[in-house]
């Protein structure tokens, strides 16, 4: 049959709206975060993208000038939702180069505790997420449900269930209640009694595998040369983890082998989510084991007035999305100079978004944010 | 199973949830059963309390308050010398960080298991004035109301900060 | 190679490099000739830009553009460092040999007002009608911006 006589078709040739902007914007419910794009649309298939970011700026790097060294640390959990351990980290790893500190052992263990632990409820968002994208809802409330299980271990532990402040330059604030080992090393197992059901509800789903493979793909120089780090960057096959090149905490002395996979498409990046959250539970467990005794802080003086010494470094950690890094300038004083942050999402959400985006359609969209790991807060500041 | 098997019984799997106790608390006919104790964890971070005979007044809950929530005040009826002001916190800008309890010197200053703290306004006020009633309630000054359920407590002996 | 070659190779030619700590080192470039050395940095396996950020040196009335640059076969960072005037700041651009360079230099250019020639596209990224001085800027009062235009007060009266 000739289509082209059809006259629905002929008429929608001259149609001037076939091309139309699309606000896939701040408010969606395919979104994470508050960002947005618009969409050059022809049609159901994508021309062109434009960004639409800066919903979430609150200013942090200037905030942070005005404020001394250790009243910084309730403003910096704040930068990354999902995630905010190792933003602390981070920040008390650069002063603590600058002022050539060393920590106890104790207060190294228990910073990979609450790293992997932070961990786990990032990735239990990023699992649900990447089936509530597509329609399946199902997962979404059983990983909520079991995140909720580690922020009440959180809550034992610190006193705050999402912004816990438990980390200051030198060491952690207060050491482990009696019978917490214990209970977390229980929780730990439950987590990884559930994870046969999340495999046959999602990873197994033949209708997920279509969907997912040979979406966006990423090779594995590319991955290397534009910036990309984390599960994005193993995806594609490279082996390469902060945690073995420039080891911090206690990672010197957990083993452990860096996972990879071949294809760096959708389904490789969901896959790797996957086996990265078994192998977080795997070293919360062998770091509950080999725990010392000792203190848990370095004596550094009256905190509240700290003056660091003049200079600059750069400190950054893996984390459930990729690389932090921090950037901090001192200047001798009481508040530091400059302080930069540098999230993981900026070269996905912005750079691959302008070469994968164009000739994909509508229905991907939100899926491909899923799977890439793009969390607005943490390139918004 | 292992990841990659397949089975012919897999959506039959999912019946064993509906025999399980669900995950959410009917608070407040339920209560948390989470830890040793009912409620919340024994270092929750709640409504603060002070014990006004403990309370010398030095100010170092003002200074090192990261966002400026703390304010010294003269209660009504005392003379004004430095040992009787109290601090006064508002708690719209308090992000409950406690380090104001951290380096309080004569541990009179604590963090209760409280989180309900609710004010209601009459129904005859108009818009603007509404909002500065719930304003001056924000602004609390902690009695020792708090004291019998005390969560966070440490104090500037323990060297929770340096 | 390891952290001593590496800073006999950069001050062999014409840079100021010195060790901050393990693993990484600071390099201070000049503002006519650092791309021939970027190119060179990029060719010995330097192949991940992580960030350029600026900093406002205000008593020496001087802009500073960092680049950090990191190598995954000889795991060292490099924090380089490019000095120019806060008068007239115009700088090249680096696009060509890193695309990420882009997203990077509009932030740079919309907080700081710092040009980039050769960047296409420096239209803003996170703010919107944004009328006063660029914000990150030590000039800029963040306490005065507060008052007049949002019209808030500090807890307790002026300090």
């Amino acid at each position: 049959m000739n289509f082209d006589s059809y006259t629905l078709t002929k008429i929608a040739k001259n149609d001037k709206y076939t091309t139309y902007d699309l606000f896939f914007g701040p408010n969606h419910p395919g979104m994470n975060g508050n960002f947005g794009y618009v969409l050059d649309m022809v049609g159901t298939e994508i021309n062109n993208v434009r960004i639409n970011a800066g919903q979430l700026h609150r200013g942090f790097e200037k905030l942070m000038e005005r404020r001394g060294w250790v009243q910084n640390l309730t403003l910096v959990p704040r930068i990354c939702v999902m995630d905010p351990d190792p933003n602390e980290v981070t920040y008390c790893m650069a002063v603590e180069k600058i002022m050539n500190v060393e920590i106890p052992e104790r207060a190294k263990y228990l910073r990979t505790i609450t790293l992997e632990m932070s961990r786990l409820t990032s990735l239990l968002i990023s699992i649900g997420g990447a089936g509530a994208s597509l329609g399946l809802y199902t997962i979404m409330h059983w990983t909520m449900a079991d995140r909720d299980k580690v922020l009440d271990m959180f809550e034992w532990l610190t006193g705050g269930r999402v912004y816990h402040i438990y980390n200051i330059p030198g060491g952690v604030r207060r050491d482990t209640p009696k019978g917490f080992l214990e209970k977390l090393y229980e929780t730990m197992e439950y987590l990884e009694s559930r994870l046969p059901d999340y495999d046959s509800l999602l990873f197994e789903n033949p209708i997920i595998h279509k969907r997912l493979k040979g979406l966006g793909p990423v090779t594995k120089e590319e991955a290397r040369k534009t910036g990309l780090s984390g599960p994005n960057l193993r995806a594609s096959g490279n082996a390469l983890d902060i945690r073995k090149d420039a080891p911090y905490a206690a990672y010197s002395e957990l083993e452990f082998d860096i996972i990879t996979q071949e294809e760096g498409d959708a389904f490789a990046r969901a896959l790797q989510m996957r086996l990265e959250y078994e192998q977080a539970i795997d070293l919360i467990k062998q770091a509950i084991k080999k725990m010392p005794e000792g203190d848990v802080h370095a004596n550094l003086g009256n905190l509240g007035m700290l003056k660091v010494n003049p200079g600059e470094a750069y400190a950054k950690v893996e984390s459930s999305k990729g690389e932090f890094g921090y950037y901090i300038v001192s200047k001798g004083e009481k508040k530091p100079y400059r302080v930069s942050v540098r999230g993981p999402s900026l070269p996905a959400g912005f750079l691959w978004a302008t070469k994968h985006l164009p000739k994909m359609k509508i229905d991907d969209v939100a899926v491909w944010m899923g799977t890439f790991g793009i969390c607005a807060p943490d390139f918004d500041k | 199973m292992a990841l990659g098997e397949k089975s012919i019984s897999s959506p039959l799997s999912a019946i064993k949830n509906l025999f399980k106790k669900p995950v959410t608390v009917r608070y407040p006919n339920e209560e948390l059963e989470v830890y040793s104790e009912k409620g919340v964890s024994e270092r929750f971070r709640g409504v603060h309390s002070n014990d006004m005979a403990k309370c010398i007044g030095c100010g170092s809950c003002e200074r090192i308050c990261p966002v400026n929530a703390i304010v010294m005040t003269l209660p009504e009826g005392s003379e004004d010398t430095r040992k009787q002001y109290r601090p006064k916190i508002d708690y719209g800008r308090c992000c409950f960080c406690a380090f104001c309890v951290d380096v309080c010197p004569t541990v009179s200053l604590k963090m209760s298991k409280e989180y309900d703290f609710t004010s209601a306004a009459p129904m005859k006020l108009r818009d603007g004035e509404e909002v500065k009633f719930v304003m001056d309630e924000f602004n609390y000054l902690p009695t020792d109301k708090y004291d019998d359920n005390p969560g966070y407590v440490t104090g500037k002996k323990k060297k929770v900060l340096g | 190679m390891n952290i001593t070659e590496l800073l006999k190779d950069l001050n062999s030619r014409g840079l100021e490099a010195e060790k901050i700590c393990d693993g990484e080192i600071k390099v201070i470039a000049n503002k006519d000739n650092f791309i021939t050395h970027l190119h060179y940095l990029q060719s010995i396996n330097y192949e991940h830009l992580a960030n350029i950020n600026g900093v406002d040196y205000i008593d020496e009335n001087e802009f500073e553009v960092v680049y950090q640059i990191y190598s995954y076969t000889d795991k060292i960072h490099i924090i380089f460092k490019v000095r120019i005037p806060r008068e007239k700041p115009v700088i090249q651009s680096i696009v060509d040999l890193w695309e990420q360079a882009q997203f990077y230099e509009r932030e740079v250019h919309e907080f700081y007002g710092i040009h980039f020639e050769g960047n296409k596209d420096l239209s803003p990224l996170f703010l919107e009608d944004w009328m006063d001085l660029p914000p990150l800027r030590k000039d800029f009062d963040t306490e005065r911006f507060s008052e007049i235009v949002m019209g808030s007060m500090r807890n307790g009266g002026k300090k």
